[in-house]
């Protein structure tokens, strides 16, 4: 519970400082939040150095903006925001993002348990990284960042039919991608079973 | 609403996904901030120089600034107890300047050719006041020599002094007075620097139409509210 008081108060002193734009906070900021904005950039680019870069294009605006931040919210968050619209933004600028993939229609149902237990966070940011740009944009805003499909569709100006078939079609090429792991872990079970 | 299960698969393990950045990235981002602080500076500077300029070159040229034309506009009419707007312009100005002892005649015909310029502080005020329908009082201080008594018959405009102002009421010089009923209205004016000869003709073709009955002020107060609240904007002094 002191640490917690401590953090805050911490916290709440580093934010003052970054409006008064003394460079140490900037950094202590910075310092404090990097990895978990650069988790959130590289969820939505697969290039880990251009994640960088819209992580760094980020911290800019959140200096730059910080007289908007209001106390009442939580400053993590504030930022996540900001970081999710410069993604957007990049992806916008570099990518078409609404291409079609063809799917098989009737994907079988995967075991969750056991795609939990057997994968890995780098795995299944590989998983994510594999799906076409606006299939990974929208099932990254819908199903983890928790954003609405209406939400969605203001932010990245579609309609909200066209965010639901998105996700709903990297929901089927991700379901196909766990259907193709545990064949594999199958295959390696058998294999060593026969061993 | 039930969260799907691979939302909840992918959610729970990539939400709290952190990844160090290089360590030269707080530089490249350090180095962009000094380079935004230092253009903040200078557009900073470029702004307040921009507006001591603009506030020097306005203190500059005010005084020259030519100024606010005199046109007011103001109509009544009584018939009936029925206020009719209707459109008269009034530009009280100078027109002369007369003795107390022997009052003068002046009319829009005998206007000065010259501008009212000249301004001194420590003339005294004129009267102009027509036959007990409307009268102006103006704060002259131009010199004397500038200003043009005029007489001529009829007699619609009589020049006074100001510290004849009692007397002048109770002199009778009117000949063709068709609103004598109509009580005086005493308008004091400090006329600008550039009043202009056309002006001081309507001025007076005004005062002419009181005094005839061509236009009327029947309802005095709010003709004397009205005026003074115009001409208060350009420096007009006083009432009665």
């Amino acid at each position: 519970m002191k640490l917690t008081i401590n953090k805050s108060i911490n916290r709440e002193i580093l934010i003052d400082g970054c409006r008064k734009n003394h460079r140490h906070a900037q950094q202590e900021i910075y310092n404090l939040i990097a990895p978990k904005m650069l988790g959130v950039c590289r969820r939505y680019i697969n290039d880990k150095l251009e994640a960088e870069g819209v992580m760094m294009s980020g911290f800019l605006k959140v200096f730059d903006k910080i007289d908007q931040f209001t106390d009442t919210g939580s400053f993590e968050a504030w930022i996540r925001k900001i970081m999710v619209n410069e993604c957007l933004l990049y992806i916008r600028k570099n990518k078409n993002m609404y291409l079609e993939v063809d799917l098989e229609n009737a994907v079988a149902e995967p075991n969750y348990e056991l795609a939990s237990t057997n994968l890995d966070t780098d795995e299944l940011l590989l998983l994510i990284d594999k799906l076409p740009v606006g299939y990974k944009t929208v099932f990254n805003m819908f199903a983890i960042e928790g954003y609405s499909h209406k939400e969605i569709s203001e932010m990245l100006d579609i309609t909200e039919s066209t965010s639901k078939s998105q996700l709903s079609r990297a929901r089927k090429l991700l379901q196909k991608q766990l259907l193709d792991k545990e064949s594999a872990w199958d295959k390696n079970i058998r294999r060593h079973g026969k061993a | 609403m039930e969260r799907h299960k691979i939302d909840k698969l992918f959610a729970d393990k990539l939400k709290t996904l952190e990844q160090k950045p290089s360590t030269n990235t707080w530089q490249e981002i350090a180095q962009s901030l000094d380079k935004n602080s230092n253009n903040n500076r200078w557009r900073r500077l470029g702004i307040a120089v921009s507006i001591v300029l603009f506030c020097t070159i306005g203190i500059i040229l005010l005084p020259y600034s030519t100024p606010k034309p005199l046109n007011y506009h103001y109509a009544a009419d009584n018939e009936d107890n029925n206020i009719v707007p209707k459109e008269v312009i009034i530009i009280p100005v100078i027109i002369g300047l007369q003795p107390a002892s022997s009052p003068q005649i002046a009319t829009s015909a005998d206007i000065t050719d010259k501008p009212a310029t000249g301004v001194e502080d420590n003339l005294p005020p004129i009267t102009v006041t027509t036959n007990s329908a409307a009268s102006l009082i103006a704060d002259s201080r131009i010199p004397e020599q500038q200003l043009k008594p005029v007489i001529q018959e009829p007699l619609p405009i009589q020049v006074i002094s100001p510290h004849d102002n009692a007397t002048a009421s109770t002199q009778n010089i009117s000949t063709t007075n068709k609103q004598s009923e109509t009580q005086p209205v005493t308008i004091i004016y400090k006329p600008g620097p550039l009043e202009e000869k056309s002006k001081l003709s309507k001025a007076l073709t005004y005062m002419e139409q009181v005094r005839t009955g061509e236009k009327k002020i029947l309802n005095l107060e709010k003709f004397r509210n009205n005026i003074q609240t115009k001409f208060k904007k350009n420096k007009l002094v006083n009432s009665k």
